[in-house]
């Protein structure tokens, strides 16, 4: 019993390094920051009293500001804050309040219009509210390396440690929507019969970039399609959560969500759930990959600094 | 209804379609009144007068990718508003839906 006890501290209490959670909130922000751009253009016609849904129907847990503040001037400071929270987490500046408010933010825009939401609008939503509450709940100093650090040429980022029970629920939470997907899948017909990709790669409103024919036209390959589907989802669980098959699990699922990002329009689906995958990177990793990043910026800072040199030169 | 590109467009794209998806449901009859107002709105300023606008449900049976059936196309007029924007329909949706 006191192993088990013990197990259980060090799974959600050790701190670790904070790469990987740098690299998740700068990813999130990042994804929330997109998806409030691409809002923008719609804001009058999804949220405005002059819109398509004049007055929305709140039941009572759901939280949003648009409850009491119905004015355009109301949509458009929302707005506004939406954008700045989210440039704010991915930068990691003032993590906390920003956290918070970008949660809030979301929740207000999402439940004020429920008929425009796909799944990886609700998984924003969830992910933001761990991320809000780890915010609220974690000692000062725990939002990861600010993205200025990151990025400064003048020293080497330190990372400093961090908790990591942000990155166990996000880890959980990615885990567990793959077996109620294939019960969900289950219960209709195309799965079990080999050809739901076959009809979901036909369908013309779900197409977004090319593919060879033959991957809409073979049943062959629909069947390998439908069932190698089945299999990842059912397998990456496991995959994902035994020490020597992680990187494996990581690969198949962000391989999976990349392929489907690329051949059907599914909105931010695709981009949530390639960050919450970045939540099951070692420290190691992750700082690996953010020194890359580093290292890429300086290298084309570089290149771009003798330009302008240049540039000026010329100018002057 | 804006498709756009497969970049930009596309992330604008899939909240119209959901609500397009959704809309056209009878159990969400109450969001098509203004609909139809969001819709017309634009036109009452054509000198030529905005007669009505109709809410256009537009279906078919999608034919198996490996056969040969050929997709037909169905639609009927499941809501008109006859007036914008004083006279919205007073007795509601389902009386004035054509159902």
């Amino acid at each position: 019993m006191r192993t088990v006890s013990e197990a259980w501290s060090r799974f959600w209490h050790t701190p670790a390094e904070s790469s990987t959670l740098t690299l998740f909130r700068a990813a999130l922000g990042f994804v929330v920051l997109s998806w409030g751009i691409s809002l923008g253009f719609d804001l009058r016609a999804f949220y405005s009293e002059t819109g398509l849904l004049p007055a929305p129907e709140y039941t009572a847990y759901r939280i949003s500001i648009f409850r009491w503040f119905t004015s355009d001037l109301a949509i458009a400071i929302a707005y506004l804050t939406l954008l700045g929270s989210a440039l704010a987490v991915t930068v990691g500046r003032g993590f906390r309040l920003a956290a918070v408010l970008m949660w809030l933010m979301v929740c207000s825009f999402q439940f004020d219009n429920t008929y425009v939401l796909n799944g990886g609008d609700v998984l924003i939503r969830v992910l933001c509210a761990y991320t809000a509450l780890y915010a609220v709940l974690a000692p000062g100093g725990s939002a990861g390396l600010p993205l200025s650090e990151l990025f400064a040429p003048a020293r080497a980022p330190q990372f400093g440690r961090a908790p990591v029970w942000l990155l166990r629920l996000v880890q959980i939470q990615l885990t567990l929507i793959y077996p109620f997907s294939i019960i969900d899948k289950f219960r209709g017909e195309t799965w079990l019969e080999g050809t739901a990709t076959t009809w979901a790669l036909n369908l013309v409103e779900f197409q977004r970039l090319p593919l060879p024919d033959v991957m809409r036209e073979s049943l062959l390959i629909g069947n390998g399609l439908t069932y190698g589907v089945l299999a990842v989802e059912f397998a990456l669980p496991f995959l994902l959560w035994t020490h020597r098959t992680r990187r494996l699990g990581i690969g198949l699922g962000v391989g999976l969500h990349l392929g489907l990002n690329y051949a059907m329009r599914l909105g931010f689906f695709g981009w949530i759930m390639v960050a919450a995958y970045l939540a099951f990177l070692t420290p190691g990793e992750a700082g690996k990959l953010l020194l890359g990043a580093r290292k890429l910026a300086a290298s084309v800072g570089q290149r771009l600094s003798p330009r302008k040199e240049a540039a000026d030169r010329a100018a002057a | 209804m804006p498709e756009g590109d497969p970049w930009i467009g596309d992330k604008r794209f899939y909240r119209w379609r959901k609500w397009q998806r959704r809309v056209r449901l009878d159990s969400n009859r109450e969001l098509w009144p203004a609909t139809a107002v969001y819709i017309g709105a634009p036109y009452l300023v054509d000198p030529r007068g905005l007669v009505s606008v109709g809410l256009i449900r537009r279906w078919s049976h999608t034919p198996a990718p490996w056969g040969t059936e050929k997709r037909v196309w169905q639609e009927f007029e499941f809501f008109e508003l006859d007036t914008l924007p004083t006279a919205l329909p007073t007795t509601g949706p389902e009386e004035s839906s054509g159902e």
